[in-house]
């Protein structure tokens, strides 16, 4: 007979190690990927940014991966400039209408956007901007990465609205302002930080997604921005393009803009921590 | 007799609850009428019910005739109707993303009113004065709220309402929960506001001695129901019905 | 409102809302019609069962009029999808719970804002870092260690019967979605949880039970939100595209054997949407598979979210 007190101390040692376990890969992915780029980053210097991609046949230079920063910056900024007014706006009307059939409607709509796999996206975006057009564009890429941050932004501004105190709004009203100067003065106000965040945890996800950008911005490597209209690389993109081709310098500069991506993502993570808590209700 | 606000056979409910059950209520010009009576007796439904703030809230129904200044607010678009008033609450509510300066001035800014700057900061000025809290706040303007105490954002939100310069001031036990040094104050300005602006102050309190401080006339509510109302002397004096009595008494 | 006219100022914010709300369901409603769309040519030509349970991949050129079966059938994938995702899942579940419980019970309540933040940190990196991680580590780590000691040993169950011939397999990456998806499956379970009245919980104590079967005890109060934790890493697992294609081998075969490559729904569109121009026809089947993900999300998720609202305490 197993005394219950045993059970517990296994159950108490199995449980901290599985949750360490859980937790451990996360730490070793920061790592590897840190021991792999960073040193392609060192040794390709400031060049490493502005400079274009060696081809596949100077196998002896680094170059750099200007163009996928440039693409990457261009696109989530585009992609940002769309996304944030629809999504904002859509959440306002949830928080100012909660019992609206239509804002059952588009809750569930975000939720489900949320799931959405990010390369059914990037297909249909494909279909309704590329082939109509015949052109791979930084535009469709911006778009299709908006597509992506909708339900990102909706959802945490939704939530931020709804969290400003009641009386906040009542004091509104009670001085005489109208509705939308009470939505967009006072609750958008007091909301502000919850809803930048919302915005920042949306950018770093679009920083972050490859599918949505395969069939739409496609990838460019010649020069280092070509315009909205002209195919874009970005940095998701080329890692997944270079790991994947058969050249070693291509492999390490895989990993060198995977170092830059991570370093990037943590940045804007710290900084959505910090933004939460500071206006005092 | 020129009244601030008339009420007629003012019924309110909530999904199907009946909060008011036919209030008949005028409140005379130029004076300070507080409303009283135990909790659960209306008195905040029927102060929301001047400004129409309760249209806020969900699946109310309301009839009967309600006038302020003589018009009839039912028929009224409803931000017509809340200009005519300003209302300060029972917990302080500055807004907490603005200054102190900007919390005053947010009312008149809107209304496009005052254009200069200079008008708005004699405004602000005016304003914090009547509230009785700019000596304390001069220097620091633009100091967000949370780094006042709690009397202090009372003041504040006081001043607030007063920058729109309302004809009538509808407060909510807006001392019930500051210590009593900044009740005093916030009691003085208010008799101050009445006799130097001739502004109506409609106000719900719980403290029958502020009644009897402050007030010209009482109304007191019980169940949804107006059961005694007068010159406050009188009620304190002299009242009739048995729940003021037992209010009076502090048994309620 | 039943008294008063709405005021006009009203009127004017709310039809000026609506626009851009119904921009937003219009999105979802795209994505579904416009695959829709393009997928009827395929299911036209071959049938729409046929596209979805041939074993059969077979790119060609010419017209349909001279198909004597279909070419394009996405059997093997959506297996490929169940296989990686099941293994995912079955992984993850066990962490997740025991991450979950750890948060809430065992770790000091001021390290908890620390550890919630790492939850959220993971769910956020960017796939690609995975599918890296995964390509470059976790696939010879588990091939050297795993599967050729497993296939070696006991190479006689279908399940570990082929030979591993590299890192990249349904295992890999089924393991490495395992890791990706445990930070939401945590916060479903977390947020269920922490919900269980407080009553509940101090019955438990004052009964004297152990920390084990106290916590056993409120896990079986919120079994609803670990079926839907489940179902939502499913959903998640069969979604990603980037990282898997990185590592599970995108080779079209219907296999049993976790050790063997294969492509997935997303995995195929991802390496063959590019080469469609020669083959007509390819690109319709490819839609057809983006509408099966597409259409089996929502239903996956919408029963989590139905479970969600089961759990009453």
């Amino acid at each position: 007979m197993v005394s219950r007190k045993l059970v517990d101390r296994i159950f108490t040692v199995s449980v901290t190690l599985l949750a360490l376990v859980a937790v451990l890969p996360i730490f070793h992915i920061i790592y590897y990927i840190t021991i792999k780029g960073l040193p392609v980053v060192l040794e390709g210097g400031v060049n490493f940014f502005t400079q274009i991609p060696p081809s596949p046949i100077r196998v002896n230079e680094l170059g750099g991966i200007a163009p996928a920063i440039a693409g990457t910056l261009f696109m989530t900024a585009v992609a940002t400039v769309i996304a944030v007014p629809i999504a904002v706006l859509a959440s306002v009307f949830s928080a100012e209408y909660p019992n609206h059939n239509l804002t059952k409607i588009v809750r569930a709509t975000s939720r489900s956007l949320l799931e959405v796999p990010t390369i059914v996206i990037g297909i249909v975006v494909f279909a309704l901007l590329v082939m109509p057009f015949g052109r791979f564009t930084a535009i469709a890429g911006a778009v299709a990465l908006a597509i992506v941050m909708i339900p990102y932004v909706y959802t945490y501004t939704e939530l931020a609205l709804l969290s400003v105190p009641r009386t906040y709004i009542e004091a509104a009203y009670g001085i005489g302002m109208k509705r939308a100067q009470v939505i967009y003065m006072v609750t958008m106000g007091v909301a502000r930080r919850g809803i930048v965040r919302g915005i920042t945890i949306a950018i770093a996800k679009a920083m972050g997604e490859t599918a949505p950008l395969l069939f739409t911005a496609f990838g460019a490597r010649n020069m280092i921005f070509g315009g909205p209209l002209e195919p874009s690389d970005a940095i998701t993109l080329m890692i997944y393009v270079f790991i994947q081709s058969p050249f070693e310098h291509w492999h390490r500069i895989a990993w060198g803009a995977a170092f830059l991506l991570l370093v990037l993502y943590l940045t804007l993570f710290l900084i959505s921590r910090r933004l939460v808590g500071e206006v005092r209700v | 007799m020129s009244y601030a606000i008339e009420m007629e056979n003012l019924r309110v409910s909530i999904f199907e609850k009946e909060i008011l059950k036919g209030i008949n209520l005028k409140v005379p010009e130029g004076t300070i009428t507080a409303l009283m009576g135990p909790s659960g007796s209306g008195k905040t439904t029927l102060l929301r019910v001047v400004n129409r703030l309760i249209d806020l809230i969900e699946g109310v129904k309301v009839s009967g005739t309600v006038k302020v200044f003589g018009k009839s607010i039912m028929d009224m678009d409803v931000y017509d109707v809340r200009r005519m008033s300003s209302m300060v609450f029972q917990m302080p509510n500055p807004f907490p993303h603005m200054s102190i300066y900007d919390n005053v001035v947010i009312g008149a800014r809107i209304n496009g009113v005052i254009k200069s700057k200079k008008e708005m900061d004699e405004l602000a000025k005016w304003a914090l004065e009547k509230a009785m809290l700019w000596d304390e706040v001069k220097g620091r303007l633009k100091d967000p709220p949370w780094r006042l105490s709690g009397g202090q954002q009372q003041r504040l939100c006081l001043a607030r309402a007063l920058a729109l310069k309302p004809r009538l001031l509808l407060l909510d036990e807006p001392t019930a929960n500051i210590d009593p040094v900044n009740t005093l104050k916030i009691e003085e300005a208010l008799r101050n506001i009445r006799k130097e602006e001739g502004i109506t102050i409609f106000m719900v309190t719980h403290m029958p001695q502020q009644a009897i401080r402050l007030a010209d006339y009482t109304v007191m509510m019980y169940d949804g129901k107006v059961v005694e109302g007068g010159p406050t002397e009188e009620i304190a004096i002299n009242p009739k019905h048995e729940v003021t009595k037992r209010f009076l008494r502090g048994e309620v | 409102m039943s008294y008063a006219r709405v005021s006009s100022h009203d009127k004017i914010v709310f039809y000026s809302l609506v626009p851009p709300t119904l921009f937003v369901v219009l999105i979802l409603m795209t994505l579904f019609l416009t695959q829709l769309y393009h997928s009827i040519p395929i299911f036209d030509v071959q049938g729409l069962l046929n596209t979805y349970t041939v074993n059969r991949w077979y790119p060609t050129q010419s017209p349909p009029e001279l198909w004597k079966e279909p070419h394009y059938g996405l059997l093997p994938t959506i297996w490929g999808t169940i296989y990686v995702s099941g293994i995912a899942v079955l992984l993850a579940l066990p962490l997740s719970i025991s991450l979950a419980v750890f948060i809430e019970e065992l770790l000091p309540r001021r390290f908890r804002g620390y550890m919630s933040s790492l939850v959220d940190l993971m769910a956020g990196t960017p796939t690609i870092l995975f599918g890296l991680w995964g390509l470059s580590f976790l696939g010879p780590l588990l091939k050297e260690f795993f599967m050729e000691p497993a296939h070696e040993g006991l190479g006689f169950l279908p399940i570990f019967s082929c030979t591993p011939l590299s890192g990249t397999s349904i295992l890999t990456a089924g393991v490495m979605l395992a890791v990706m998806i445990i930070p939401f499956m945590v916060a479903v379970i977390q947020e269920s949880y922490k919900a269980i009245p407080v009553t509940y919980k101090e019955a438990a104590w004052s009964l004297g039970l152990t920390r084990f079967e106290y916590v056993r005890l409120n896990l079986s109060m919120i079994v609803p939100a670990i079926v839907s934790a489940v179902l939502l890493g499913l959903g998640r697992a069969s979604s990603e595209t980037a990282a898997v294609a990185l590592v599970v081998g995108n080779i079209y075969a219907l296999s049993f054997c976790m050790f063997s490559p294969t492509h997935t729904l997303t995995s195929i569109i991802a390496a063959n949407f590019g080469e469609v121009e020669m083959y007509p026809y390819m690109r319709n089947a490819l839609f057809a598979g983006g509408l099966f993900l597409l259409t089996f999300g929502m239903i996956i998720n919408a029963m989590g979210i139905v479970l969600l609202r089961r759990i009453r305490f």
